[in-house]
């Protein structure tokens, strides 16, 4: 018994597993709110897309990088399914539209940044602007109009629950567990450990980093997608924000959650915790009626503490090596 | 070395060592900005305008106030990403405080550009003391930064400014505002300065190659400090002066700056690697992306396709940077 | 041991690297199933022939064969599939996995799925024979550095290596560690793996290794049978040995009197277990050679001394005086001056014109009303060209159009722009030509009759007798002896340098 606690205690998503438990039992004890089930519902409708995109962010922060245009992708797939819908098509049809949108953005990012050699940050910044200015271009054009008058079934899917859970909670279930599988249990998964761990060490292995790029940024691409399809049936339309500025919360979650801007750790339970915290913080700003303002102070100040310790741990190690 | 009659046989060696090799590369921005400048002169007929231009160098000269600290920061391989927030917050501070505590403009100026630096000393502080990343600590800042924006902004009621704060950006000497007259001092002075000055040539040698400035008693730490202490200030500065010009506050003021800058930089020659880069490259780098701006403004591009546009020349100018100048570098 | 076959063959393998020629000629032999040492000072030639083994460079000429199978191409999956595995002193592990991830982490046709339990046992297999007791499922971070290195081992073996290459295995292991090793390679040998152990620990290669060859200036020496003929004072003397009279060197004729005033004193400098209680005693216009082979902690009490690596302890006085912040720019400030290597990554700013290179610590005098002067700029770096003949296109190229050589005199010329009183020197000549090499031991030798004292680190033997008016040796972290000139050989400095500093 004392042996499982103490693997339990080394993994990587422990913190925001107790984080997570402490904050949910503050709003549970000291707000009379937090279990109407309106509040509990609101909460599924925000966490369930959070998690799908900090999934994808979580994979690339195992191999060692980031990405900053997951809030664009996220839009403007929720914009493409959107329009596409409003102008009649199949559900099918526009949902697929739209997932192959995040796949190509995804593509996109893996290759400029694997085979252009261009640092992630900017090739993620620049995909979100270029991405977030198609969507406004959408947006404040003539075909804004036509977003709305989502086919009844869309609609009811976004709503509906199963066993009391929205849907897209079990999507998001699933797609955690499979995930957290292929990480864990196999060789694909597995590599991108090696990758992130001791990138050079891992080349001279015969491990493909340009690959595992690639194909980690489209997996971020489809689940922002998917999240801003899944956005959209329960809100019901398009909304020019979709997504906007979500991109460092869910990079906070992340890495709150046990991951790390240097690559090498992470897994699908700190992807889930992470971004609980950080919607159970929001919610107490709404049920303690505290500004929610000041979220992104608190959002960003977490960053810049996060940063600062893993920054400052490095620097320890290396200064016992006497390398500083 | 050089004698008078200048027969001296060392004359011919030495002056042959004195050959200054150019690199290619090293001034594109002035071909980008000739060519760029000559299409909108000849397919347009609104460019070519004194209006048109002075509008383009009065937006430039606002902006251009924040590019200065920047430059500094990313010539030594640095960055701040927060300097958009902070473009935001000193202008709405400035605004809180002439509003809700009646100062005068100049008190309100002073404090909000002393608290701004100290921010970014702090930020500085951090950075160089326990070795962090700037990139990933400032992008937390921006956030962090904007927040507070956020906040102030909304805890008074959004007014127009006063005569006194609207006149700050409409100041005018000889008829010029004197914002676009500032940028021209600036950026002669400066440029005369990173050519000559001791410790500006510093800020070249870390960006180089940090290990050998630290080695040869350069004091690394120091002059990172003091740039992202400018870096804070020179946003601030820029902000307020930004927020004059619109009269009022608005929360969206310098969102994306950051974005602009290091896209204005690197097209004017820049490298985000450090090392390379000028007050003068900047500049040129930023007029470049203001005339660009109006030139797609002109051809009815609209403003978000702008900003696709933009992005891709970002991407674009990284990518060049990236592989063909590093390719160089390495010899 | 007659009769067991060749599993290695050498041949004729020679290999350059520009002007230097890291290996001449080599022909040797392993065993099957032998521990083979390989032998040889700093610059022998070792570690180009385990980047050749290992398939990181190809031979210039010669060939390699493995049981008799030549290898046709260099490439480190080539060598992997020849079945040899190289251990490197910086292990190349991965710490955020488990030991069976790191044992275990690519297999050539692999499922989908990997086999948890399947490999945990092959782990815990291997751990019992070897009688290692280490849990497979342990994080690589929570581990200690020589537990880490049975891990990496291991590795090697699992990829079915016949031929284990070790590249110094023990310089960070304390003596329990260093034994617990050494009763592992034994038992691997005795499951028929041949294993190289390439190390300069001369009991060490006594104590386990079946033969030892010995490597010299890139030439292959002689192969020992490690029988009770065999002594740690004859492979030293292997070590060493040249013909001075053929060289470059000579050995110098100190004029330094004996009672000469102290002008810097190091005292106590202590890091871990990489340096302990080191300290020197450099007197005026005197060259003090610090000799030491790898991992002996020369190149970490040289950065100590000058602020450029942490230490545990040490102070320093410099004319009586105590320097309290030891900083680059302190020491700087108080006359002292580092010149690096042109190998290592500081030294020379290689993207900026050799003009400001040179000008980086002086910037202050080179101004005319408080701006810099182009003018003074250039004089300055004409000056030094001339002074040390440095061959160049022009004052503004950068230093990477210039050869190995004349990088050095370009660092050399920036050291001495602030009129240092001391130099604080790190392999002066490691990589160079031999002409040029000349050139600056030339200039290190005017510099003192300038009254400039000088503390050179080097791990070339040759170069520091000829330099040196006295040299401290360093072994294992310590100074175990320095030698006065006119007792300074190779012999004894070696045998300070690498035999037991314990065994007395």
């Amino acid at each position: 018994m004392k042996n499982l606690f103490n693997r339990f205690k080394n993994q990587d998503s422990f913190f925001s597993i107790v984080i997570s438990a402490i904050f949910f039992l503050i709003l549970a004890v000291l707000s009379p709110y937090f279990f109407k089930s309106s509040n509990l519902l609101s909460l599924q409708a925000v966490i369930a897309p959070r998690v799908i995109i900090a999934i994808g962010m979580m994979v690339v922060l195992i191999i060692g990088m980031f990405d900053l245009s997951v809030g664009s992708i996220m839009g403007f797939s929720g914009i493409v399914c959107g329009y596409l819908l409003g102008h009649g098509n199949s559900i099918f049809v526009s949902v697929l539209a739209a997932l192959g949108t995040g796949i190509l953005i995804g593509l996109i990012n893996g290759l400029l940044i694997a085979v252009g050699n261009i640092p992630p940050l900017i090739v993620t910044i620049g995909t979100m602007y270029i991405f977030r200015g198609f969507a406004e271009m959408i947006m404040t054009s003539d075909l804004a109009m036509s977003l709305t008058g989502f086919p009844q079934e869309f609609l009811d899917f976004g709503d509906s629950t199963f066993l009391g859970v929205y849907n897209m909670v079990w999507i998001m279930l699933v797609l955690l567990v499979i995930i957290e599988l292929v990480l864990k249990r196999t060789y694909i998964g597995r590599s991108l450990y090696y990758i992130g761990g001791n990138k050079t060490s891992a080349i001279s292995l015969g491990f493909n980093v340009k690959w595992a790029t690639i194909g980690s940024f489209v997996l971020s691409g489809f689940l922002s997608a998917l999240a801003g399809v899944l956005s959209i049936a329960r809100f019901q339309s398009a909304s020019r924000y979709l997504g906007q500025g979500i991109q460092i919360d869910i990079l906070i979650a992340c890495i709150i959650g046990g991951g790390s801007l240097l690559g090498g750790k992470g897994d699908m339970k700190g992807a889930f915790f992470g971004t609980v915290f950080i919607a159970l913080l929001v919610n107490a700003f709404n049920l303690f009626e505290i500004n929610s303002l000041f979220k992104s102070v608190v959002v960003g100040g977490a960053l810049v503490l996060v940063v600062f310790f893993d920054g400052y741990i490095y620097l320890r190690k290396m200064r016992a090596l006497g390398k500083v | 070395m050089q004698s008078e009659s200048g027969i001296d046989p060392m004359n011919e060696k030495t002056n042959n060592k004195l050959r200054n090799k150019r690199h290619l590369g090293d001034n594109t921005i002035i071909g980008l900005l000739l060519v760029i400048f000559l299409f909108l002169t000849f397919t347009t007929d609104t460019f070519f305008k004194y209006e048109n231009l002075y509008s383009i160098a009065y937006g430039v000269s606002i902006q251009f106030f924040a590019v200065i600290g920047f430059t500094f920061l990313i010539i030594m391989g640095e960055i701040d990403l927060s300097v958009g927030s902070m473009y935001g917050l000193s202008g709405t501070l400035v605004g809180f405080c002439m509003t809700v505590w009646k100062w005068s403009l100049l008190p309100s100026m002073i404090a909000v550009l002393f608290v701004c630096s100290l921010f970014g000393y702090l930020v500085g502080y951090l950075i160089t003391k326990f070795k962090l990343n700037s990139m990933m600590v400032t992008l937390g800042t921006l956030s962090l930064v904007a927040g507070i924006n956020a906040v102030v902004f909304n805890s008074f009621p959004a007014v127009i400014y006063n005569q006194e704060y609207r006149s700050l950006a409409k100041f005018k000497i000889a008829g010029i505002h004197w914002t676009i007259i500032a940028m021209f001092v600036i950026v002669i002075v400066l440029g005369f300065l990173f050519k000559y000055s001791t410790a500006i040539k510093k800020v070249y040698y870390i960006g180089n190659n940090p290990e050998t400035a630290h080695l040869y008693g350069i004091k690394s730490d120091a002059i990172k400090k003091f740039a992202f202490t400018l870096s804070a200030l020179t946003a601030a500065l820029g902000g307020i002066i930004a927020t004059s010009r619109i009269t009022h506050s608005d929360v969206l003021t310098g969102n994306g700056l950051e974005f602009v800058l290091i896209t204005g930089l690197v097209v004017g020659g820049a490298s985000l690697a450090g090392g390379r880069g000028g007050i003068v490259k900047s500049l040129l780098g930023m007029l470049f992306i203001a005339i660009l701006s109006t030139g797609m403004t002109t051809f009815r591009i609209e403003p978000f396709a702008q900003q696709v546009m933009l992005g891709v020349v970002l991407i674009v100018t990284v990518y060049i940077d990236s592989n063909i100048n590093a390719k160089r570098l390495k010899g | 041991m007659q009769n067991t076959p060749t599993i290695l063959q050498l041949d004729h393998i020679s290999k350059s690297f520009g002007v230097v020629h890291a290996l001449k000629d080599v022909t040797f032999s392993v065993k099957q199933g032998e521990i083979h040492a390989l032998l040889g000072e700093n610059g022998a030639g070792k570690s180009t022939l385990i980047k050749i083994l290992s398939g990181e460079h190809s031979p210039d000429s010669g060939t390699v064969s493995v049981a008799g199978e030549q290898i046709k191409s260099f490439h480190p999956s080539v060598s992997r599939s020849f079945g040899i595995s190289v251990v490197h002193q910086e292990l190349s592990i991965f710490e955020n996995l488990t030991v069976y991830e790191n044992i275990f982490p690519f297999q050539k046709n692999h499922s989908v799925f990997i086999p948890k339990k399947e490999l945990i046992k092959k782990t815990e297999e291997s751990m019992s024979r070897l009688n290692l007791h280490i849990s497979p499922t342990a994080k690589m971070s929570d581990l200690r550095l020589s537990i880490q290195q049975m891990v990496e081992i291991l590795r090697a073996l699992s990829e079915n290596a016949k031929i284990v290459l070790l590249d110094e295995p023990t310089s960070g292991l304390n003596s329990q560690e260093t034994s617990i090793l050494m009763k592992v390679l034994k038992q691997l040998r005795n499951d028929g793996i041949t294993i190289i152990y390439i190390s300069h620990r001369i009991s060490e290669i006594i104590e386990i290794c079946d033969r030892v060859s010995v490597l010299r200036d890139g030439s292959y020496i002689t192969t020992f049978e490690n029988d009770e003929n065999l002594s740690e004072s004859k492979l030293v003397s292997s070590m060493v040995g040249r013909d001075f009279e053929k060289s470059i060197y000579s050995k110098k004729v100190s004029v330094i009197e004996e009672d000469a005033p102290v002008v810097f004193e190091a005292n106590d400098f202590t890091k871990g277990t990489v340096v302990v209680d080191a300290s020197l005693k450099l007197r005026e216009g005197e060259i003090l050679g610090v000799f030491g082979l790898e991992g002996s902690g020369t190149y970490e009490l040289s950065r100590m001394l000058f602020g450029l690596h942490g230490k545990d302890s040490g102070s320093l006085k410099f004319y009586d005086k105590e320097i309290k912040k030891i900083t680059p720019a302190n020491m700087i400030k108080n006359g002292i001056l580092y010149l690096n290597n042109n190998r290592k990554d500081a030294g020379l700013f290689f993207n900026m014109p050799i003009a400001d290179n040179l000008a980086a610590p002086v910037l202050d005098r080179l101004t005319k009303n408080g701006l810099l002067s182009k003018r003074l700029i250039q004089d300055y770096t004409l000056s030094f060209v001339a002074q040390f003949s440095i061959v160049l296109n022009s004052i503004y190229d950068t230093p990477m159009s210039l050869s190995g050589g004349n990088q050095q005199k370009t660092m050399l010329s920036i050291c001495l722009g602030p009129h240092p009183k001391m130099l604080i020197v790190n392999e002066p000549t490691r990589g160079i030509d031999v002409g040029a090499k000349q050139e600056i031991l030339n200039f290190l030798n005017m510099f003192v009759s300038k009254g400039i004292s000088i503390l050179c680190f080097s791990s070339e033997l040759p170069e520091l007798i000829t330099l040196s008016d006295r040299i401290a040796v360093m072994n294992t972290g310590r100074i175990t002896g320095v030698i006065e000139c006119d007792e300074i050989n190779e012999q004894n400095v070696m045998q300070l340098a690498a035999m037991n500093i314990n065994a007395k």
